[in-house]
């Protein structure tokens, strides 16, 4: 892992820019009208910053996250709940009614869990204590199922779901916000030593939580329009 | 002693208990409402007790890894109750959860206050001042944000359920990253939190005010 300090201005930023996500998130989407899906996404990153915050003060206090459980977990699954229910509960049913036409995309965007599964077996054999690999496994299966959504309404065809099209860099940004969580859980995990392969999930996660809202609105404007 | 959250809870809860029959409407919702948060509060101070017991872990883990979840669970829980087999009203949830939070705070905050007169001989303002707008807004803080959440998505069963747990994990980390910080030579930060999110969300109240009066305004 990083060192003390520098990890601690990594988790800072990262909370900064979820930070900053959500109060844009805040600004566009918490409005009379405007849909529940996109407030779902902005609570989504009001969590992801919490968890960030959280992060950052156990540096900050303790000096190092607990090697075991830890509550800030509940940060990250917090906010893949969101994104899930948002993409589930809003989006889908109105795409897929359950024909026998989309199973090949149901199948398809089944790789999303499926790597996240992999990623958590793979955390299951890692030499870290068993409390720290059962979280990032519970984290990995919220990971997973929100992935699959966002994998299934980006691969979608035009022809199903017209609306999805203006919307699919908004679904590429979730997957890469999972996809930067299990890079981070599976480091956590086999305590990586090479300093310069940490910024890669930090990278990936800052950029995620700082495009996130905005390209759903973007999104969202140019389907209303 | 050992006995002093019963006798706290006798001297303040008891008298809210004996208003309910008494008040009628919106009145007795608050009441019925404060009595349940003083419950909780006595209710999850001795699963508290009895989990310290079991995990046999140091004060702060406690204090920032399991007492968040167990007091943000059982806080949560007469809200939801409230929202599935009652109302699902905005204003009304969240006036319940705002009073199950104060409810729960005051107890809390009265248990603390005897126990640490009788171990320490006083208390100070500045003592008071960190309890009320630290620990005591925080637990309305938390609730108020679960209440006010559920009262989006009741209605919408497919984000009923994964919903409502995005809430609660919410509460439960912002309540621990509060308990993390008061704990350490931050905890005038960690004391500042709760009212610096009270007074964002009074901002953002006063503006959405200000807005809707400017619509009907503009509509007449």
């Amino acid at each position: 892992m990083l060192n003390h300090d520098i990890e601690l201005i990594c988790n800072g930023l990262l909370c900064l820019g979820a930070l900053t996500g959500f109060v844009y998130s805040l600004v566009r989407f918490f409005k009379p009208r405007k849909a529940l899906y996109l407030k779902m996404v902005g609570c989504a990153l009001g969590c992801m910053f919490i968890e960030r915050l959280y992060g950052f003060v156990q540096y900050l206090v303790v000096g190092d996250l607990t090697q075991s459980f830890q509550i800030g977990t509940f940060g990250t699954i917090g906010c893949y709940l969101f994104i899930l229910s948002a993409n589930y509960g809003a989006i889908d049913s109105l795409m897929d009614d359950g024909s026998a036409e989309i199973r090949k995309y149901r199948l398809a965007a089944l790789a999303a869990p499926l790597v996240m599964l992999a990623a958590a077996i793979v955390i299951l054999f890692s030499p870290s204590l068993p409390g720290r690999k059962i979280t990032c496994v519970i984290e990995e299966l919220f990971v997973g199922a929100s992935a699959y959504y966002s994998l299934k309404h980006l691969i979608i065809s035009r022809k199903y779901a017209d609306f999805l099209t203006e919307l699919k860099l908004f679904h590429l940004i979730s997957l890469l916000l999972a996809a930067g969580t299990t890079v981070e859980n599976l480091m956590w995990c086999y305590q990586v030593k090479v300093q310069a392969l940490w910024y890669i999930p930090y990278a990936i996660l800052l950029t995620a939580m700082l495009t996130l809202a905005p390209f759903l609105y973007k999104g969202v404007r140019k389907w209303n329009a | 002693m050992e006995r002093i959250g019963y006798i706290v809870f006798i001297c303040f809860a008891l008298p809210f208990m004996l208003g309910i029959p008494i008040v009628r409407g919106k009145a007795r919702m608050i009441l019925l409402f404060i009595f349940v948060g003083m419950c909780c509060c006595l209710f999850i101070s001795e699963i508290n007790g009895l989990i310290n017991n079991a995990v046999g872990k140091d004060l702060y883990y406690l204090t920032t890894n399991i007492t968040p979840l167990t007091e943000e669970l059982i806080k949560a829980l007469p809200v939801l109750l409230f929202s599935i087999f009652v109302s699902s009203e905005r204003q009304m949830l969240l006036t319940i959860a705002f009073m199950t939070g104060l409810g729960f705070a005051l107890l809390e905050n009265s248990t603390i206050l005897v126990q640490t007169v009788i171990l320490q001989g006083s208390v100070d303002i500045l003592w008071a001042l960190i309890r009320t707008l630290g620990a005591g807004l925080l637990h309305s803080l938390c609730t108020t944000s679960v209440g006010v959440g559920i009262s989006f998505i009741r209605d919408q069963k497919k984000f009923f359920l994964c919903g409502s747990f995005a809430l609660l994990f919410q509460a439960i980390v912002y309540h621990s990253v509060y308990n993390s910080l008061i704990q350490s030579d931050y905890k005038y930060y960690g004391a500042a939190m709760p009212m610096v999110t009270y007074l964002v969300i009074i901002v953002i109240l006063a503006v959405v005010f200000i807005q809707k009066g400017e619509r009907k305004a503009k509509a007449k």
